[in-house]
């Protein structure tokens, strides 16, 4: 008996089939019949991941240990072990969710993964811990309450995301939900939609003034516009295009103010034609559709959508559901019915305050489940399932801020709902406040995180849950958001007080830190990007919170906001504030420095055997970062001031003078000539690929070259903005490589080598 | 009754004698001495020295949620995991892949395993108190809801093997089973007997 066998015709012909396709390839692929790149895509395609140490070996904290795997040498994509743990992300189109969706979620984490369903910040949930030849009845089990898998990884469009109250918000215009729903339909397996070089993600937002979908940071974003046309009112979007967080942030800009309904679906289609005909392909770091529209300029992309548009064949998908929409909407399960004051506990008035939104139907309210880390147990969500039965029926979303919202619920039934959240655990107080905080499953799961961002947004929760009652309002409603890398998957750069994890090779020790981003924007579709103004060991960043957010209260203007806040004080002062947190003690001082949140294990490589004339080679290398740090955040300071020439200039010098310090690890002399330093570093670093990221390959590098082989200034703000990114990065990557030579043994001084390390005297 | 049970567990057949997918908890007798925090680096230890059975992957804290897994030490084999679902903290071993023998054999296996990870914790001296595990209470669970779906007769099939190894462990004495009742809940069975007994005595009787 098989899970195909047991549920039949309970699945989607069509989608048994794509199933029982990938479960053909995966036997193909343990015959050794497909190759493991195209495997590799092809498990993608269906949301079935890599997951840390699938390579086969982890640093147990004494060393790099191997995992000997049972294997026999078999792999599941270019340096994957098939037995290895892998982790499958599940689709959750616009967040949408019902009871028995939900109950199967909870069935597939208990018996596939470790019992821990885990929200994600694109509405998607993630399994962990799953085998990969677990995967084909995971999907069938999926199937069979109406979930797909497809494309919720790979270079494809990712899961559609919409605004969890939309339909029952108080400000939009309309309800966007069949609108992403009918895109996700509409793009699912699509032909035009096979052929990217990298993802593309679409979201659908209710208004601009809130935080929505988050449309700003989008390939195509939407938000619901309405005009009068002869005497009647029309449906449509401001269209977005052209937005990502990832390593270089890019917020999308105005393709259109108003785009009717109707042109939505064709319009994405021809956007979807044009990325994949004139999108990058090869180098994975330039290949969404913003490089695109950086490359192009948006007038000549638009121009080529239009142009694309105009010769598309009819489609009848494009408009069909169209027809649908007056009758769409969700039925409530119960009669709405006012909450009369003075009902429910302490704990209750708590959670109400921070938990509940008013509907604009009346009677009715939005109920926030807040999940810590964005995790619940299989049981927790069955229960939760249970919950959703008796007070709102199928109206359940997640959220991107990894919470689970249950939408109509009866305001009269909130004390009932507090109290049976409270009996299963997830009754927790604060949603949407600075206790709950967003990560990413950073260096828990990831193969890219660099530092627990888990593990230091657990620690902020606890202390911040600690302080509620007495924390000013103000603070209260800040947010935080942790990134375990550059990649943004944590979203760190549209929030209050964003952090990213880094390292830094302090004493033949590698350190776990994060940068403190600042000047990003929740509000207004993740209205602003923050930036990045400096490093902080890691078990400084509670008190890098205590100390700005003290400041803001106590300098403060009448109803300021933290962004205008930051943006009036300036990055310096704030910068100014934290110095002293950037030093690291020794580690035979405090070697809890050297470790990770939630984390014994020493930090990074262990058994480091530094020269001691390489330890002042490398000395001089740290001197030249520091330098070319504080550049990058000076030209921060210009771009602030309005000076994109000077912050250009800077961003490029910070560039410029990391090289040169990269470079000065194996010739001493260089001189301060742009072209000696990229050209001596393209030879040494570049073309040895010795600057290589273990994944990123040698995108980092190409930022200095473009820059380089660019003659004007920036010519405007975005592009100096840009640039400071991408030097930030440049420079994360610097430190990254020099951490990695640091860690090599000491080399004998054999005749070529000493030239490399000598140093004049 | 939803109907999602019908969507996602057979409806006529069980198979339990080929159930794999097993997992069984022991209890801890006074929680308070226990902190989830003070595991992570006992997990992390086991993993270096190679202490317990099967290829140890990574250490995942899960101590942040009401219920459920707290900490998971993830190996190949199966997951050794400091559990407090149902409210209660104790050390479970989930088996993820095949045993050897027949079903009796297989839950005695997973028996030693489970046991054997107990008692070093027992006896782990970096832990703040005295940790003890109950040998008269056990939680065993069928992992998958295909071959054992959560009904009275998968109980009855299963009870043979159950018992052999519930009466090994107990030198004969009887226990009591309660089966969870939520027919979309995996077959979890608590199985309690009265007279109170260490790990190292249960497990010198396997």
């Amino acid at each position: 008996m098989t899970w195909k066998d047991a549920l039949g015709n309970r699945i989607p012909p069509a989608l048994a089939r794509e199933i029982d396709t990938y479960e053909n390839q995966t036997a193909l692929k343990r015959q050794g019949k497909i190759d493991d790149k195209v495997f590799a895509e092809t498990r993608l395609r269906r949301g079935a991941y890599g997951q840390r140490y699938d390579n086969g070996q982890r640093n147990d904290g004494t060393g790099v240990k191997m995992l000997p795997f049972p294997s026999n040498g078999q792999t599941k994509g270019p340096d994957t072990v098939w037995d290895a743990p892998g982790m499958q992300r599940i689709k959750i189109p616009f967040g949408g969710l019902t009871a028995d969706q939900m109950d199967a979620l909870a069935d597939l984490s208990e018996e596939y993964s470790d019992s821990v369903c885990h929200i994600t910040t694109r509405q998607d949930v993630q399994l962990h811990y799953v085998h990969i030849d677990d995967t084909p009845s995971l999907m069938r089990r999926l199937a069979a309450v109406g979930i797909t898998t497809r494309e919720a990884c790979g270079n494809t469009v990712r899961n559609v995301t919409a605004c969890p109250i939309a339909g029952v918000c108080r400000d939009e215009p309309f309800d966007v939900t069949p609108y992403a729903d009918a895109a996700m339909h509409f793009l699912l397996g699509h032909p035009d939609a096979q052929d990217f070089g990298r993802k593309f993600k679409v979201a659908f937002s209710g208004c601009r003034e809130h935080a929505c979908g988050l449309v700003t940071m989008h390939d195509f974003g939407a938000i619901a516009v309405t005009r009068e046309l002869d005497g009647v009112e029309q449906h449509g979007f401001e269209v977005h295009v052209g937005g990502g967080l990832g390593a270089v942030p890019h917020e999308a800009r105005l393709f259109e103010p108003f785009m009717a309904a109707d042109e939505i679906l064709p319009t994405l289609q021809a956007i979807a034609r044009v990325f994949a005909r004139l999108g990058e392909k090869r180098n994975r770091a330039r290949a969404r559709v913003k490089f695109l529209v950086a490359q192009l300029g948006l007038d000549e992309f638009r121009r080529l959508v239009r142009e694309e548009r105009d010769t598309l064949a009819h489609d009848e998908a494009w408009t069909a559901y169209l027809e649908g929409l007056p009758a769409y909407g969700e039925q409530p399960l119960k009669t709405g019915q006012p909450l009369d004051d003075g009902s429910g506990s302490p704990a209750f008035a708590a959670w109400a305050r921070t938990n509940v939104y008013r509907q604009r139907q009346p009677g009715y309210v939005v109920a926030t489940v807040s999940l810590p880390l964005g995790d619940l147990s299989g049981w927790q969500l069955r229960r939760l399932a249970d919950v959703a039965r008796r007070f709102v029926g199928d109206t359940v979303r997640t959220t991107v801020e990894q919470n689970i919202v249950l939408r109509w619920v009866r305001e009269s039934d909130l004390p009932a709902l507090h109290c049976e959240l409270e009996a299963i655990g997830l009754a927790r107080p604060g949603a949407g406040s600075i206790a709950d905080i967003t990560a990413c499953p950073g260096t828990d799961t990831c193969k890219l995180g660099i530092a627990s961002s888990r593990g230091l947004a657990a620690e902020l929760e606890r202390r911040l849950a600690e302080q509620m009652d007495t924390l000013d309002d103000a603070v209260r409603q800040l947010r935080i958001k942790v990134s375990g890398c550059f990649n943004s998957c944590g979203q760190h750069q549209i929030c209050d007080l964003g952090f990213y994890g880094v390292s830094r090779h302090i004493g033949g020790h590698i350190v776990p830190h994060f940068q403190v981003v600042l000047g990003g924007k929740w509000a207004d579709n993740g209205g602003a990007f923050g930036l990045a103004i400096g490093a902080v060991p890691s078990k400084n960043i509670p008190e890098v919170v205590r100390r700005i957010t003290d400041r803001f209260v106590s300098n403060r203007r009448e109803a300021e906001s933290f962004y205008d806040f930051t943006s009036r004080v300036g990055k310096r002062a704030l910068r100014e504030m934290l110095e002293d947190l950037t030093a690291v003690p020794p580690h035979d001082v405090n070697p809890d420095y050297y470790r990770d949140w939630g984390d014994p294990r020493e930090f990074g490589i262990g058994d480091m055997g530094v020269g001691e004339c390489a330890g002042e080679v490398v000395s001089l290398t740290e001197f030249d970062l520091v330098g070319a740090e504080s550049q990058v955040f000076e030209a921060q300071l210009q771009l602030e001031a309005g000076d994109v020439v000077q912050a250009d200039a800077l961003a490029y010098g910070a560039m410029l003078q990391a090289a040169k310090g990269l470079i000065k690890t194996e010739f001493i002399d260089i001189s301060d000539e742009p072209d000696q330093i990229v050209a001596e570093f393209q030879t040494r670093f570049f073309d040895t690929e010795i600057f290589f990221d273990k994944y990123a390959g040698g995108k980092f590098a190409q930022y200095l070259f473009r820059r380089h082989a660019r003659t004007e200034p920036a010519v405007n703000r975005d592009t100096a903005r840009q640039l400071i990114a991408e030097a930030q990065l440049f420079l994360e990557a610097t430190h990254a490589c020099q951490a990695r030579l640091a860690s090599q043994p000491a080399m004998p001084t054999a005749a070529g080598q000493a030239a490399v390390i000598e140093r004049p005297q | 009754m939803s109907n999602s049970t019908v969507a996602t567990a057979p409806s006529d057949t069980t198979d339990v004698a080929n159930v794999q997918r097993l997992a069984v908890k022991i209890f801890l007798d006074d929680e308070s001495v226990l902190r989830p925090a003070d595991v992570i680096p006992v997990f992390h230890r086991w993993i270096q020295t190679r202490a317990v059975d099967g290829l140890l992957i990574d250490v995942a804290d899960y101590s942040h949620m009401a219920t459920g897994p707290c900490v998971l030490l993830a190996a190949h084999e199966g997951h050794y995991v400091l559990d407090r679902s149902g409210g209660r903290l104790g050390l479970q071993y989930a088996r993820r892949q095949p045993l050897d023998g027949a079903l009796p054999e297989r839950l005695a296996s997973l028996g030693r395993i489970l046991l054997d990870a107990g008692r070093l914790l027992e006896t782990d001296t970096s832990l703040p108190g005295p940790v003890r595990f109950r040998g008269n209470e056990l939680e065993c669970v069928a992992n998958d809801r295909l071959l054992a779906p959560n009904r009275a007769e998968t109980l009855t099939a299963i009870r043979p093997a159950l018992d052999a190894f519930l009466t090994t462990l107990s030198d004969g004495a009887v226990w009591t089973l309660t089966r969870e009742a939520d027919p979309r809940a995996r077959l979890e069975v608590l199985a309690r007997t009265p007279a109170a007994a260490t790990l190292d005595t249960i497990a010198a009787r396997l």
